[in-house]
């Protein structure tokens, strides 16, 4: 069930992102929002962050990133668009998520956070 | 039994950065938090040896700055003929190793760094007679007998899906019952060519693609201050080497050392092809 929503909000943020449909264990994003939740409904209940990260090149570098930020208590879940530098994570409920969290975490996993835009709901 | 220290003295490239045999100035996953170890086959004359560090461990006190220690086991087989041989296994010399990158300049789909990196190598091999009739095979120390210290300064610059790493490397041992094996300057470059073109997310596959020139320049060992011949000189390799992220948290890697230099001081065996594999292993 876990592991459902978890891809739920994974699709969402790849819709947020504007790269779906793209194919995530067996599933396409469009296949996902044929489900019982939508990305707009899931984005309901958190807000929505787009991070831009410089120094990336690996994935191997960047799960560590993806792992450190998937780790703070506020996270419900994240997806690192690598070749991008895009970062995208959606948080629990209202719990606040303050720049200053993001900038330490980014900066720990040894990259450099360039731009934090919080996405509005819709 | 001089050309036998100085042979087990070179490096065997452990506890290095992304490429196989060339440092990174990167201090991100594969320093901080990936445990690494390898097999690397070495021949030299009638000596086989198989160095594989049974772990490279990792640690990060600050985000620009890792330490790791390499803990290397050792299997030497000294070729006697006639289907003879004399052999030995055991732990060779542990490293302890820090780095700093004091630059850092990200950009988009890429960096630019450089590090600098200071080692100690401890004299935990033997280098003591092993067998229990007391037939010392004296070819095969598994260690170099003395404590030794280096430093590296470090540079990387990756764009996109390429990539561009040298070090330059100096140690210098200490000496042991009057013995001093040879300084060694090592320089490494290694360029890197990532497949595919763009990666989407963490869960894309990728092949790294690597061909390395590793050289390294060894002086005379010193007996009780007089140089020993027949030690020394100027070895390099050209080294293709390939890396694929099989999952997100397992790299499996090999690489091939082809001999291209091989300008040794007086008379010393040649160095063989040195095949290598090993792995990559992210904990959080």
């Amino acid at each position: 069930m876990t592991t459902r929503k978890t891809w739920m909000s994974v699709a969402a943020l790849l819709a947020v992102a504007g790269v779906a449909p793209v194919a995530l264990h067996g599933q396409t994003a469009d296949e996902s929002r044929a489900g019982a939740v939508t990305p707009a409904d899931t984005l309901l209940s958190g807000a929505t962050i787009r991070l831009r990260i410089d120094g990336m090149s690996c994935p191997f570098c960047a799960y560590a990133l993806e792992e450190r930020l998937r780790k703070l208590p506020m996270v419900d879940s994240v997806l690192v668009r690598v070749s991008d530098g895009i970062v995208l994570l959606r948080t629990k409920g209202d719990e606040p998520i303050t720049d200053g969290n993001l900038r330490d975490t980014v900066k720990r996993a040894g990259f450099s956070l360039r731009e934090i835009h919080r996405i509005e709901r819709p | 039994m001089a050309i036998a220290v100085v042979f087990c003295s070179a490096s065997p490239s452990a506890g290095q950065g992304l490429p196989f045999h060339t440092e990174t100035a990167l201090t991100t996953a594969f320093e901080q938090r990936a445990v690494r170890s390898f097999a690397m086959w070495q021949s030299r004359g009638a000596v086989d040896m198989i160095v594989a560090p049974v772990a490279i461990l990792p640690y990060a006190p600050h985000e620009r700055v890792t330490t790791k220690v390499v803990v290397p086991l050792k299997y030497a087989r000294l070729d006697l003929g006639q289907g003879d041989h004399l052999s030995r296994t055991g732990v060779a010399d542990v490293s302890v190793a820090v780095k700093w990158a004091f630059l850092s300049r990200d950009r988009p789909e890429g960096t630019s760094r450089l590090a600098l990196a200071g080692a100690v190598s401890l004299p935990t091999g033997s280098t003591a007679p092993s067998n229990s009739d007391g037939q010392p095979p004296q070819a095969l120390p598994l260690g170099r007998g003395a404590a030794a210290a280096g430093a590296t300064v470090i540079g990387t610059i990756l764009r996109g899906r390429w990539g561009l790493s040298a070090d330059l490397a100096h140690e210098r041992p200490w000496s042991h019952g009057g013995f001093r094996a040879g300084f060694t300057t090592r320089y490494d470059l290694a360029i890197g060519f990532r497949l595919p073109r763009h990666v989407t997310t963490t869960r894309t596959r990728t092949l790294q693609l690597y061909l390395e020139w590793n050289g390294s320049v060894e002086g005379a060992a010193l007996d009780d201050g007089v140089r020993v011949d027949h030690t020394g000189g100027h070895l390099a390799f050209v080294s293709p080497g390939v890396q694929w992220v099989v999952l997100r948290r397992l790299l499996l890697e090999a690489s091939l050392q082809i001999p291209v230099i091989q300008d040794f001081r007086g008379i010393q065996p040649d160095v063989g092809v040195r095949p290598a594999f090993g792995g990559r292993f992210l904990f959080f």
